[in-house]
């Protein structure tokens, strides 16, 4: 069975091409829903409800579905031809308060904050009212699936799919097979990732997966670097942009937020205690003092007050 | 325009290649050395020798005492400081004054800036001198500490060596970790891609430099050792 069919052949000859196509086509009509409202849930209902699917977007707090229902505008508009497909897409999306006021779905993606506990509740609940064979999935960056998918029995139907941030926009999404994960569901998230006109690539169930993992050392040996007092920020990120990467590391760990940086950096080292990925003293230094980048104003550079 | 001068580049690979080119580009007058029997012939008539061995420690060390004891007292040398420190290459050369570290990872051409390192005893003139070659090649340069691997290097090999521990890990396949970096970091290359195109042997050396000053840490992965060759087992791809 294919739970998320491919838009079909154009049969007309509609400019506006593959999107618009699958909106206008019943056979879009599968449904997912989105359990939490923040960045990366929001950026994920945009980009669902932007290819057709009917999208509930989970949020306990009035005040944040608020928050949500505006930026699902302004990512939508961005995202899409016009305004009447940017409309469209929004009225498939409809913002609840719990999971059990969402119909039922094919998959369901929890995007809450990166706790373990948290996350196992909502698997927990979701165990108990998503139909049988729906796919369930955690958008997490950081935890293990496997141990996300503990209180669910049916973990052979538990799968990550791991956006990047902003989701809307990243091409990659890592589908993370769990020890326990069926080569069904696999298959059954990469195909959604497609269908989202995104990159999927399998990776297994590791600390970091690929890109959070094979990424540190292009900000710990900055960190080292200047610990060492080899070369300040300036001169780290000058080097490194010499050699073609879009933002030298003093400059993206300023605008991720280094207490963010850091904290990925800590759960990759902590759940395997390999000396290379050791957390940098420097940046527990600038994290403990409030340096964290560009949201505190001062990180590696000064960014005014 | 006047001569610049005579430039001697002793090695293999891009970075010997693209220098000696740029070099010429720039209206010197460059050569190329592949075999240590040349050097002594050669490098008295250099006013820069510019040492560029892809080789194990033992060969660059060779190379660099045969260009110290044949260079004239007023020349500069410059010295790979990505597979050994500038301190180790300055003992070398037995010229330990006008002897500069360069760091130029792969092709120069991919690198608008070069780090420059000093040894304990290297001369401001030297530093001065190997400014203004590298400004000549059209390349910004930075002076950065004599750590192994300097910058540019270290997070190269850093990143390829952690990209290599996760295939050899099963995380994803060698093109998936590719791709995802590419795609999920917006590096100009893959790690692994990258490695293969500057040459897994030199990737190599620069962390098996780390590895001499700084430890087990920066253990080449198992792959990154078959790729390079220094095992027998097929390259997986």
């Amino acid at each position: 069975m294919t739970l998320f069919p491919r838009p079909e052949a154009n049969p007309s000859d509609d400019p506006t091409g593959a999107v618009v196509l699958a909106q206008s086509k019943g056979a879009s009509t599968n449904t997912i829903v989105v359990i939490g409202a923040g960045t990366m849930g929001a950026g994920i209902a945009a980009s669902a409800s932007a290819v057709g699917c009917e999208v509930y977007l989970v949020e306990p707090a009035a005040a944040a579905r608020e928050r949500a229902a505006a930026g699902l505008t302004k990512t939508l508009g961005r995202l899409l031809p016009d305004a009447a497909t940017a409309e469209a897409a929004f009225g498939r999306i409809h913002l609840v308060e719990s999971v059990a006021k969402a119909s039922p779905a094919d998959l369901y993606l929890e995007a809450v904050p990166e706790v373990l506990d948290l996350k196992r509740t909502v698997f927990a609940e979701l165990d108990r009212v998503a139909p049988a064979d729906a796919l369930l999935a955690t958008n997490t960056s950081s935890l293990a699936v496997g141990e996300i998918a503990r209180p669910t029995g049916r973990a052979q139907n538990v799968v990550g799919i791991h956006f990047f941030n902003p989701p809307a926009v990243m091409k990659l999404v890592e589908v993370v097979r769990a020890e326990q994960s069926s080569d069904e569901s696999v298959r059954r998230a990469v195909e959604f990732v497609e269908r989202l006109g995104k990159t999927p690539v399998v990776v297994r169930d590791t600390p970091g997966f690929v890109v959070n993992r094979v990424a540190r050392p292009y900000y710990l040996e900055a960190l080292r670097a200047i610990d060492a007092g080899a070369a300040d920020a300036e001169g780290v990120d000058a080097v490194l942009e010499g050699l073609g990467f879009k933002m030298g590391p003093c400059r993206l760990m300023d605008l991720i937020g280094l207490d963010v940086n850091l904290a990925t950096t800590r759960s990759v080292y902590e759940a395997t205690h390999v000396e290379r990925l050791r957390p940098s003293p420097l940046q527990e230094r600038m994290v403990a003092e409030g340096r964290l980048g560009r949201k505190s104003s001062r990180g590696f550079y000064d960014y005014g007050a | 325009m006047a001569p610049k001068g005579r430039v001697v580049v002793f090695g293999r690979g891009p970075v010997a290649d693209d220098i000696l080119h740029a070099a010429q580009g720039a209206g010197y007058r460059a050569i190329v050395l592949k075999d240590l029997r040349a050097i002594e012939r050669e490098v008295p008539e250099a006013t820069i020798a510019v040492e560029a061995c892809v080789a194990d420690h033992f060969r660059k060390q060779e190379a660099l005492e045969a260009i110290g004891n044949a260079l004239q007292p007023h020349a500069l040398l410059l010295a790979d400081a990505l597979p050994a420190t500038v301190a180790e290459c300055a003992t070398w050369t037995g010229q330990p004054r006008l002897c500069v570290g360069y760091g130029v990872v792969g092709h120069l051409a991919d690198q608008r800036v070069v780090e420059l390192t000093r040894g304990p005893a290297t001369n401001d003139e030297a530093m001065e001198k190997a400014r203004a070659f590298f400004a000549d090649l059209g390349r910004e340069t930075r002076e950065v500490g004599d750590r192994p691997g300097l910058i540019s290097g270290r997070t190269i090999a850093a990143l390829a060596n952690e990209a290599a521990w996760a295939v050899t890990h099963g995380v994803a396949s060698a093109d998936d970790v590719d791709r995802a970096m590419q795609l999920g970091t917006n590096y100009p290359r893959g790690p692994l891609a990258w490695a293969r195109e500057i040459g897994v042997e030199r990737i190599v050396a620069i962390l098996e430099n780390m590895r001499r000053h700084e430890g087990e840490a920066y253990e080449p992965a198992p792959l990154l050792l078959e790729m390079a060759g220094k095992r027998k087992e097929a390259v997986p791809r």
